[in-house]
């Protein structure tokens, strides 16, 4: 067929085509609904068009236009739009706890590399006043000693940030540390050595100002400080050190698969965590802000709260959305 | 033989071979360049909002440097497809296989940004982009994205003005296809220009090899 | 040099692709250009460090002024290399006389700074054009479009990026021990050492970048050739014009660049006239009223403040209702928490099946079709089994394993509240049924299913027989409707 007969016949289908693309480029609630059925329609035969139009080498003008129009029939039909609060949900209840057990091997190993520097320099400054200096300089020391010293009203705010309201320091958490947790995911991609770097660099910092201030005797204000937001908070980073561990594997052992496939499968697993560490560091940062600040309530109440928060917290990713395929 | 080109071909599962052109390193640098003033300029005015309300308004700012930070990219290429700098460039990010991005490979290719900034502004990722076929920073090879030109090519213009005529030789379809396409752009060019090249394959001289050759084309295209 | 030959697909594309057609061809050829790059600002750099090695800052910037010294021969390598003619680097060198002479002292001195040197090379340096004629060709081509500058202000900014990613990261690498203070502080200080070390990385990242930079003007030039004078089809009628015009056969084939740029280059053989009959063509198109070109500059001027003084003083805002808004936030904030909390409470009481579950929101999300059939109560005929039967006996095996199967799940769908998600494939509704129902359901279940999938896709039907003994597990099974 010569390519103007084509033309003049296929015309009428494109023009369609084109006009029921716009119509669902429109806002939903304007749309004529009716004819929208036909989308699936037209473009397999669009496509078949345009098949025909390269096989046959008609003019690349001609070309391009149909391949314009398959793209952007493509678009429209493999796009996913789902409720987002629905989605949202599903990834509370199901998704992402799930994934966590489905990677509980890096998770195990990621609080390792947290947790055992961070004991281990614990005890250290714990036993020996002056070792804290071989970490932070005489400065962070003296700044932070004020931060959870009894006398200071406010526990757990440095000197300059004193008269930060409540709120401020919740934005300050939420910047801070969900930035850490980000981070330390991505990270991974220098092939695991700089999650690695980041778990084991915070661990000893926590650890290390942990055991120098109970050997300092401020137990009193710096553990009724952390304990209602420690839960969340360490807890966060050891996944998203999972998540960028996972990255890490992809890249140093991708194993049957192309490294470049494992590379986005583990992205993908890993994105869940992210998701999910985000989610409790913000829930974190409320209470840090919120709960941890409040110098009225009796340090009994808060190892309490603390207590509910972390054994609801292991119910949760142990056991929540279990049975569920993995969304 | 293989010729070097910018796109990249993928297969729908309606067995049609569709072609993104993917852009470089140049184009996607200054749409960077773009958002980032954008952003910059967002948070400039919030903080002159925000800031004097001290307390409430600190603690608002904070949250919206955090999601400036992280989730501006991601916010704008999930729901528009693009960010307003890369839509400035005429570009779009999507999937490998053509589809519109969702959120999961957005927030992937925007969290590893960190990596591709290391060690000072987008280092690694200006390398990797340097050196991967399709012009993937780290992000884009984790997230299996592609950073595309958005915006559609010409419209098929066919009309001939010309006595069709019958060609003198075989073509391959690809010779045809020249001809098809010089029928196409001949309006837009230099008149003089015009002759030139039909007087390539012509004997003729001046408008009449332009007849000529329009004619070849006609002949090619709608037949006698 | 043959045109049948051209290894990429100059074809018609915005400016910015076809810069981006330029960083593809860096990137195929990156090894040969960049080898080509230090061949001739290698010595320069050695007569550099030898010259001024007492101003190591002067040292970098000499070799970088001399950036069009080394980027001709780059150029050149690639028009040859673009018509699949791939020099040897003695060949190459044996032009270096032509290839560098053109315009060179101006290159070096007074265009050093043009914006849009890599652009502007392949006019000066492939088309051999000078002066005004020279001039109006790169008007007539640049109209319209920046690319070429940007190309320019990109390629100076890629080029400081890599160099301070590779300094940075070996500063990173060194332990802190053995770094004499901060590393911001070497970066900022005089250290010999970090100095060489920084001029060093220089090196490299313009050779890293040269290669792009050079192909980058290269292919944005041919593409402005393209959109503008359709010099795509022009190699495309070249290519047929033996057989139109067999006449002129002699050297068509053989021309390549030489004619295509009317190159200045001794090429083949066929440079003297080829040369001749370019330049004229060259010149005619030049002449043409539609290269006449007029532009329109728009830039922003100070005209200065034109409010008064006093409005510009900063209104004073009564601040008091800030603490209360702030206040209310906090609450708001506590009683998200406490809403969330008691959710999360919820569904773990949920989850230990303390909770009756909600049977009527399940009921209202079954599905009404699976894979193509239609699965509602409504859709079925009252008595089932004798329907199935009915269809038997007429032979229609399909039908009736159909309709056997459609009826199954609406029982367990609607009677017995198995959740079956509409994107469900037969084989997961067996594994949804096998893990909720009964082991003699499931078992039922996966025979159906078994008969219906070959029946279905492999179009093997199943014997009577066996249809007739699902219908009577079926009947057994589900014969009267069923409420739990």
């Amino acid at each position: 067929m010569k390519q103007q007969q084509f033309i003049d016949q296929q015309r009428p289908l494109w023009d369609d085509f084109r006009r029921l693309a716009d119509e669902l480029d429109k806002p939903p609630r304007r749309r004529a609904q009716a004819e929208l059925a036909r989308l699936p329609e037209l473009y397999r035969r669009l496509c078949a068009d345009y098949a025909l139009a390269r096989h046959r080498h008609y003019s690349s003008g001609l070309v391009e236009e149909l391949h314009d129009l398959v793209q952007r029939g493509h678009r429209l039909l493999y796009q996913r739009k789902s409720i987002w609060l629905w989605r949202m949900v599903a990834f509370v209840w199901s998704g992402f706890p799930n994934t966590l057990r489905r990677h509980s091997r890096a998770f195990w190993l990621a609080t390792a590399l947290f947790y055992g520097p961070a004991l281990a320099m614990g005890l250290a400054c714990y036993f020996d006043g002056d070792f804290i200096y071989t970490l932070l300089d005489p400065f962070e020391v003296a700044s932070m000693e004020f931060m959870y010293d009894p006398a200071n009203p406010l526990p757990g705010r440095s000197e300059d940030r004193a008269s930060a309201s409540d709120f401020a320091m919740f934005g300050y958490y939420i910047w801070n540390n969900i930035g850490i947790g980000f981070r330390t995911f991505a990270s991974g991609m220098l092939a695991g050595v700089g999650t690695v770097f980041l778990l084991l660099f915070n661990g000893v910092a926590i650890g290390g100002v942990a055991g120098h201030l109970t050997q300092l005797g401020f137990s009193a204000t710096f553990w009724t400080f952390v304990a209602g937001h420690s839960a969340f908070e360490l807890t966060a980073i050891c996944i998203s050190g999972a998540a960028g561990l996972l990255l890490g594997k992809a890249i140093l052992a991708p194993g049957r698969r192309s490294r470049g496939e494992a590379l986005k499968w583990a992205a993908l697993e890993a994105v869940t965590l992210v998701m999910g560490a985000a989610l409790l560091l913000l829930g974190a940062a409320f209470i840090e802000a919120f709960w941890s600040s409040n110098g009225a309530v009796a340090p009994t109440v808060k190892y309490m709260v603390s207590a509910v928060l972390w054994t609801a917290l292991i119910l949760y990713l142990g056991f929540a959305g279990r049975g569920r395929d993995a969304t | 033989m293989l010729q070097l080109d910018t796109v990249h071909t993928f297969e729908t599962p309606e067995g049609v071979d569709l072609s993104l052109r993917v852009a470089g390193p140049l184009p996607r640098a200054l749409a960077w360049v773009l958002d980032t003033l954008i952003r910059y300029t967002v948070l400039f005015v919030l903080s002159m909002v925000l800031l004097p309300l001290a307390e409430l308004g600190v603690g608002t700012f904070l949250i919206m440097l955090f999601l400036m930070e992280w989730f501006y990219p991601v916010l704008f290429e999930v729901t528009r497809g693009t960010t307003p700098g890369k839509k400035a460039m005429g570009l779009a990010v999507v999937h490998d296989n053509g589809t519109p991005i969702g959120w999961p490979a957005s927030l992937i290719r925007n969290l590893l940004r960190v990596i591709d900034f290391f060690p000072v502004l987008y280092g690694l990722g200006l390398l990797s982009m340097l050196i991967n076929r399709q012009s993937k920073r780290l992000g884009d090879l984790a997230a299996g994205t592609l950073v595309v030109y958005a915006e559609a090519a010409r419209r098929a213009d066919t009309t001939i003005d010309a006595e069709a005529r019958t060609l003198p030789v075989p073509l391959a379809v690809e010779e045809q296809r020249a001809l098809l396409d010089f029928a196409e752009r001949s309006s837009k060019l230099a008149p003089g220009r015009v002759e030139e090249l039909a007087e390539i394959i012509s004997t003729e001289r001046g408008p009449a090899a332009v007849q000529t050759v329009l004619g070849y084309a006609r002949w090619l295209g709608n037949g006698r | 040099m043959q045109l049948d030959r051209i290894s990429a697909n100059v074809r018609y594309r915005t400016p910015w692709e076809g810069v981006d057609l330029g960083f593809v061809m860096a990137r195929q050829w990156f090894w040969p250009l960049w080898r080509l790059w230090f061949v001739t600002a290698l010595p320069l750099t050695l007569l550099a460090v030898v010259l001024l090695h007492q101003w190591p800052w002067a040292t970098v910037l000499m070799v970088w002024w001399f950036k069009p010294l080394y980027e001709p021969l780059l150029l050149f390598w690639l028009s040859r290399r673009l018509f699949g003619e791939e020099l040897t680097l003695r060949e190459t060198l044996g032009q270096w006389r032509s290839v560098l002479r053109p315009r060179l002292f101006s290159n070096l001195t007074l265009r050093r700074l043009s914006p849009s040197r890599s652009f502007f090379m392949p006019v000066s340096h492939l088309e051999g054009l000078r002066g005004a004629e020279r001039r109006k060709r790169l008007q007539v081509l640049s109209g319209g479009q920046s690319a070429a500058t940007w190309l320019t202000v990109g390629g100076i900014h890629f080029e400081s990026v890599l160099q301070f990613s590779f300094l940075l990261l070996v500063l990173f690498l060194i332990p802190d021990e053995l770094r004499p203070g901060d590393w911001m502080e070497m970066l900022a200080g005089e250290e010999p050492l970090v100095t060489w070390l920084s001029n060093a990385f220089s090196l490299l990242a313009m050779s890293v970048i040269a290669p792009f930079y050079v192909a980058g003007g290269f292919a944005l030039y041919l593409t402005r050739r393209s959109v503008l004078e359709a010099w795509d089809l022009e190699l495309a009628f070249r290519r047929m014009a033996p057989r139109f015009k067999p006449a002129r056969t002699a050297a068509a084939l053989l021309l390549g660049c030489a004619l295509l740029f009317g190159m200045a280059w001794p090429a083949a053989d066929t440079w003297a006239l080829d040369h001749a009959e370019a330049g004229q063509v060259i010149g005619e198109v030049l002449q043409h009223e539609d290269f006449g070109s007029r532009q329109t500059e728009k830039y922003w001027r100070y005209i200065g403040d034109s409010r008064k003084e006093e409005e510009r003083e900063r209104p004073q805002w009564d601040m008091s209702w800030v603490p209360i808004v702030a206040e209310l936030f906090e609450y708001l904030l506590w009683i998200g928490a406490a809403v969330l909390l008691g959710w999360l409470l919820l569904y773990l009481l949920r989850l230990t099946d303390w909770l009756p579950q909600r049977r009527a929101a399940r009921a209202a999300a079954a599905p009404s079709v699976l894979f193509g059939l239609p699965v509602t109560p409504e859709s079925l005929p009252q008595d089932v089994a004798a329907a199935v039967a009915a269809l038997l006996g007429e032979g229609r095996v399909r039908p009736a394993l159909s309709l056997l199967y459609r009826a199954t799940l609406v029982r367990l769908i609607h009677d017995h509240h198995v959740r079956i998600p509409d994107s469900a494939t037969e084989g997961e509704c067996q594994r949804i049924v096998g893990g909720q129902r009964p082991a003699a359901e499931g078992d039922f279940f996966s025979r159906l299913t078994r008969a219906w999938v070959w029946c279905a896709y492999g179009h093997a039907a199943p014997a009577a027989d066996d249809i007739a003994a699902l219908t009577a597990s079926w009947q057994a099974l589900y014969g009267a409707p069923a409420h739990e």
